[in-house]
């Protein structure tokens, strides 16, 4: 036979079916690996975008005495912040190493500061008379959360830390601990660049 | 499906579809919207990033409330709508936003089940068509050159016999195969000229049509659809919540500024959010209502309490005076008196003075048990002070 019948689009019109089945099996696959993967993340726990960017300089009034406290008062030291709570058991966890970490730092000017967030004064009075106070630690209040907001805090504990010009470099979501805050430290103290975020455990909200 | 059925349906898609367009180009009425409004739409637009799936306007947490504050302040300082998304933005992510913004992955996501829907759309008719069996169709010129094939085929076999090349068996196997060959290109029909399919180029730009004036479309509908005001004329909602009766332990502080701000001059409902804004030890809100209350009537009430608050923040002889005058308008408020022996006593170091407004007050008789417990032992307090 010399000439072939002219075929027409049956066939290909099957295989165009079957393409189109494959992409998408294909495709829900992946989505579904995605999303599979993502399991057990919590999509809120993102670096704050503030990362890189000056530290907010509202005012924060005192715990214990009066007066307030702007950021902008510390220039030229190295900032450890730390967001806490009396009910938050985190803040328990943590508190002895930002204490250790406040004396042994306090002569390279790095000055912590506790941000008591979510809470009332007094019972935040009554956690310091119960596990400890660093000397030169300041202590002040955040008034209608406006220092937890501003610095886009999703939970406590959360412990950020300032250059010496007053930029936030990193973020610490969870309880810190003293290798953290050395390792942090050190880091800033020569110069280099820390991890924007780290994540050390649950962040608790009230 | 009826060709007419199927028309109609049609029809009543594209209706459907308009009357959404139409709904979502109504121009919304902001003119109307309250300060608290205002503050409970953004609110409800944002996302609470320090509890899970709730708005700032629905979550209970104290930092919501928090939130809710700081958006009023806002708003107070004359801060546009976008400058408070943006101030958010800025400090939580794009996450904060409970709508998606129109660009980069989120025209994705809003485009998605419009896109699905054509390509749903697009795949049914493609398979209706495809359910009509194909007839096998072939040029007449080919048809005739295979009928000439098989007959001359056909020839061959006798002659290929007659010489003996073939045997018996071998050739009417042949025949046969030929024979039914021959009979199947007879049954063969010539095709009519097939009409010309639409050029790919012409679909395509039908296809682009259909998917950029859905998309249009649906970037229209959400554009003017996300940002109504709750209580317009679509989204519905209660315009006027002050002509409904409610229980008012069950109402917000939110919901009842708006009824406040709605009727200045109720006092009633001023002094049970005043009331609420003292007893919470929100003090800067309590006293701009209470000196809303003073200013249109000398209430007893809001007299006492705006001389407590001046007296702690320290302005003694101010919140004396407040104290006094309340007791002047009215002896039968026993919170004036425990604010007027506090402020002796403790204010001024004038035991004597805090003796008398004591007594008073223990002889009410409605004071709860607590109130008359602290009384009793500030009392022996003054009485060892003298």
């Amino acid at each position: 036979m010399t000439d072939e019948p002219t075929v027409t689009s049956a066939h290909r019109q099957r295989s165009v079916g079957t393409w189109v089945a494959v992409g998408v099996g294909v495709v829900v696959i992946v989505f579904g690996a995605i999303f599979a993967s993502r399991f057990g993340l919590d999509p809120d726990l993102v670096a704050s975008p503030l990362i890189g960017e000056p530290a907010p300089a509202g005012a924060m009034p005192y715990m214990e005495s009066a007066g307030e406290l702007s950021l902008n008062d510390l220039a030229g030291d190295i900032v450890v912040i730390n967001f806490w709570a009396s009910w938050c058991p985190g803040c328990r966890l943590e508190h002895e190493a930002l204490l250790l970490a406040a004396d042994a730092y306090r002569e390279s000017a790095v000055t912590f500061v506790g941000i008591l967030h979510q809470d009332r004064v007094g019972p935040g009075i009554e956690f310091l008379d119960e596990f400890g106070r660093g000397d030169a630690y300041r202590y002040v209040s955040d008034e209608g959360s406006r220092a937890g907001i501003d610095f886009g805090v999703l939970g406590l504990p959360t412990t950020f830390f300032l250059n010496r010009s007053g930029t936030i470099v990193g973020q610490v979501n969870g309880p810190v601990n003293l290798d953290i805050l050395a390792g942090a430290i050190n880091t800033i103290l020569v110069g280099g660049d820390i991890d924007p975020l780290t994540e050390t455990g649950e962040l608790e909200n009230r | 499906m009826s060709q007419r059925l199927r028309n109609s349906l049609y029809l009543g898609l594209i209706i459907g579809l308009l009357v959404a367009v139409v709904i979502g180009l109504i121009p919304r009425d902001t003119t109307s919207e309250t300060a608290a409004e205002r503050s409970h739409r953004i609110a409800s637009e944002l996302r609470c990033p320090f509890c899970h799936g709730e708005s700032i306007a629905d979550a209970q947490s104290a930092i919501a409330a928090d939130a809710r504050d700081l958006i009023d302040e806002q708003i107070a300082t004359g801060m546009t709508d976008t400058e408070i998304f943006d101030y958010f933005v800025a400090r939580y992510t794009e996450r904060v936003l409970l709508s998606p913004p129109l660009l980069g992955w989120g025209t994705l996501l809003w485009a998605l089940p419009l896109l699905l829907l054509v390509g749903g759309v697009a795949a049914l008719r493609r398979r209706k068509r495809r359910a009509v069996p194909a007839p096998i169709v072939v040029s007449s010129d080919a048809l005739d050159d295979a009928k000439r094939v098989v007959a001359a085929d056909l020839a061959d076999i006798e002659v290929q016999q007659a010489t003996g090349e073939l045997d018996e068996d071998e050739a009417s196997r042949l025949r046969e195969s030929y024979i039914s060959e021959q009979q199947a290109l007879a049954a063969t029909e010539v095709a009519a000229p097939q009409p010309e399919p639409p050029s790919r180029k012409r679909r395509l730009v039908g296809t682009a049509i259909l998917v950029v004036g859905a998309l249009a479309l649906t970037v229209g509908v959400v554009v003017t659809v996300q940002d109504r005001t709750p209580g317009d004329l679509i989204t519905g909602g209660v315009a006027d919540p002050s002509n409904a009766p409610r229980d008012l332990t069950k109402v917000t502080d939110e919901e009842l500024e708006e009824v406040v701000a709605a009727n200045p001059d109720v006092i009633g409902m001023r002094m049970a959010l005043a009331g609420r804004y003292f007893d919470g030890g929100e003090f800067s809100d309590a006293l701009r209502h209470y000196m809303e209350v003073l200013a249109r009537e000398q209430h007893p009430e809001a007299l006492a309490n705006v001389g407590w608050m001046t007296y702690l923040s320290d302005e003694i002889d101010t919140g004396l005076k407040f104290v006094e005058r309340s007791l002047e308008v009215t002896p039968d408020l026993p919170q004036a008196y425990w604010y007027l022996a506090n402020i002796r006593y403790w204010g001024m170091n004038d035991p004597a003075g805090a003796v008398a407004p004591l007594e008073t007050l223990l002889e009410f008789e409605a004071i709860p048990d607590e109130v008359r417990a602290l009384a009793t032992d500030l009392l022996t307090q003054v009485r060892a002070a003298l």
